[in-house]
């Protein structure tokens, strides 16, 4: 049975990385890199490693997120001149 | 412009490279053993899963059950609990098998595995040297529910960090998550204030004090079990606080050098620098 | 359906989201994007490796989480080998992230642009 929410769950974070691929804002790449991050969270602990679960649900989807906000913060103006 | 590969082409070659990538993937893995084929009992972490429990499983093997209300959460494998005994070997006593690796079975990996983090954030904070602001632009300052609010979080934060990687070895979690969390706390600190700048000086005797401690246990280690970072305090029973010898001291000290570096890194890139030397 | 999906679900997602970070990295000229596909790269090869150690009927390594670890004398967690080695990699991942993210900082701010093929230009 968990498997089918496990499934869910992979197309979403595959739809997630589409959208981190195609997207044209930094920005909005940058936070579907954090929805993937979340969903390999969830993932991991459907495969029975809570420990792995809780570490990347805290360091890859919180403080990278953040990390990358902060520093494109910094390149502002970078942002908008090269959009692609 | 010149020479500029067409854009079509790119992509073209980027996709044939990841059809590669999946074809090989797929084909190594219809070789591979699936579904109950895939065992834990061919492996080598078998070896070190079933020393914990041989004895234990060996008495429950006979048919004892616990109470009797007492239902199989999976009627599909045959039910045998765990009877927690005092452990025998050193390396055992972890409820969480995985701790026990990371800590005990693999410690000078996670050694190796800190100093890597020290010379990223090294880096970091060499790379964004600079002298900081004086005056800063006119932004909106956040609001004092902000400012008051983020500062009773960081008390609960802090204190839900500790709890993690003290309890790293009889709950999932330990010492990277806890300092990863404490650090989440920090930059919500940020977020509260302008200008707020944590204690430097605090910051990096945590960090420096926290890796001397982690030597020095393993030090203690080599001089009292002839083996760096072996374990050298009784491992009790497994469940209890006070059990599987020094995984809890090397988890409090990795946790506290994660958490300080991790601030460090969140510090050293939302302050806003201008440029001393270049 | 749910042999098949048990299988193969894992396998499926780790391998796209490699190839997508893998897509990202070859294509696109934004430094920062770059990074971003280094970074499903990573999530993808985790998600890899924790699966291979796992199968369906599998419990969590942990003594105090589940009854039964141990059934007819035969280990039926999940392998806690994989676990602990995707654990300690990705607190390595932040670490080399935010280098990355700090040196696209400082080309940012000696060449004032991300753009690959225009820092290319400027050191002609």
């Amino acid at each position: 049975m968990i498997i089918y929410v496990a499934t869910v769950v992979v197309i979403a974070i595959i739809i997630s990385s589409l959208i981190a691929v195609f997207s044209k804002k930094l920005l909005s790449s940058i936070i579907a890199m954090g929805l993937v991050s979340l969903g390999v969270s969830g993932l991991f602990f459907f495969l029975q490693a809570p420990d792995v679960a809780i570490t990347e649900a805290a360091i890859g989807a919180g403080l990278s997120t953040a990390i990358f906000v902060i520093a494109l913060k910094r390149v502002k103006k970078g942002e908008t001149k090269d959009e692609e | 412009m010149k020479n500029e590969t067409p854009e079509l082409f790119k992509k073209i070659f980027a996709l044939s490279v990841i059809a590669v990538l999946i074809v090989g993937f797929f084909l190594a893995f219809t070789e591979m053993p699936k579904g109950w084929g895939v065992n834990v009992n061919g492996r080598v972490s078998r070896l070190y899963v079933l020393k914990n429990v041989r004895t234990a499983t060996k008495s429950l093997d006979s048919g004892k059950f616990f109470a009797k209300g007492v239902k199989p959460l999976r009627t599909d494998v045959a039910y045998t609990p765990i009877e927690f005994k005092k452990t025998a070997n050193l390396e055992d006593g972890a409820a969480n098998v995985v701790t026990s690796i990371v800590v005990d079975y693999r410690g000078f990996d996670t050694l190796g595995e800190v100093t890597v983090l020290f010379l990223a954030v090294s880096g970091v904070m060499m790379l964004l040297f600079g002298k900081r602001k004086k005056e800063r632009k006119k932004k909106t300052e956040p609001s004092l529910i902000m400012y008051v609010g983020t500062r009773i979080a960081f008390s609960v934060i802090l204190l839900f960090g500790i709890y993690i990687f003290v309890h790293g070895h009889l709950t999932p979690g330990g010492g990277f998550p806890g300092g990863a969390v404490i650090a989440s706390g920090i930059l919500g600190l940020f977020l509260g204030r302008r200008g707020y700048s944590p204690n430097h000086m605090g910051l990096k005797a945590f960090e420096s004090l926290s890796g001397i401690a982690f030597v020095i246990i393993g030090l203690i280690g080599f001089f009292s079990v002839h083996s760096f970072l072996a374990n050298f305090l009784p491992t009790g029973i497994i469940g209890d606080l006070y059990s599987a010898g020094f995984i809890a001291l090397i988890y409090i000290a990795v946790g506290m050098k994660v958490g300080s570096e991790l601030a460090a890194v969140v510090d050293t890139m939302i302050t806003d620098t201008e440029e001393e030397w270049s | 359906m749910q042999e098949f999906l048990q299988n193969w679900i894992y396998l499926i997602a780790s391998v796209s989201l490699i190839g997508v970070g893998l897509y990202i990295v070859l294509t696109k000229e934004n430094i920062f994007k770059i990074i971003v596909g280094l970074n499903i790269i990573e999530s993808g090869t985790n998600l890899f490796m924790v699966a291979i150690g796992w199968h369906p009927n599998a419990v969590m390594p942990i003594y105090t989480a589940t009854d039964h670890l141990v059934a007819n004398g035969k280990v039926i967690a999940a392998d806690p080998l994989p676990q602990s080695l995707v654990l300690t990699a990705i607190v390595i991942g932040l670490g080399t992230t935010a280098l990355a993210l700090t040196i696209g900082i400082k080309i940012f701010e000696k060449y004032g642009t991300l753009d690959v093929r225009k820092i290319k230009e400027a050191e002609e």
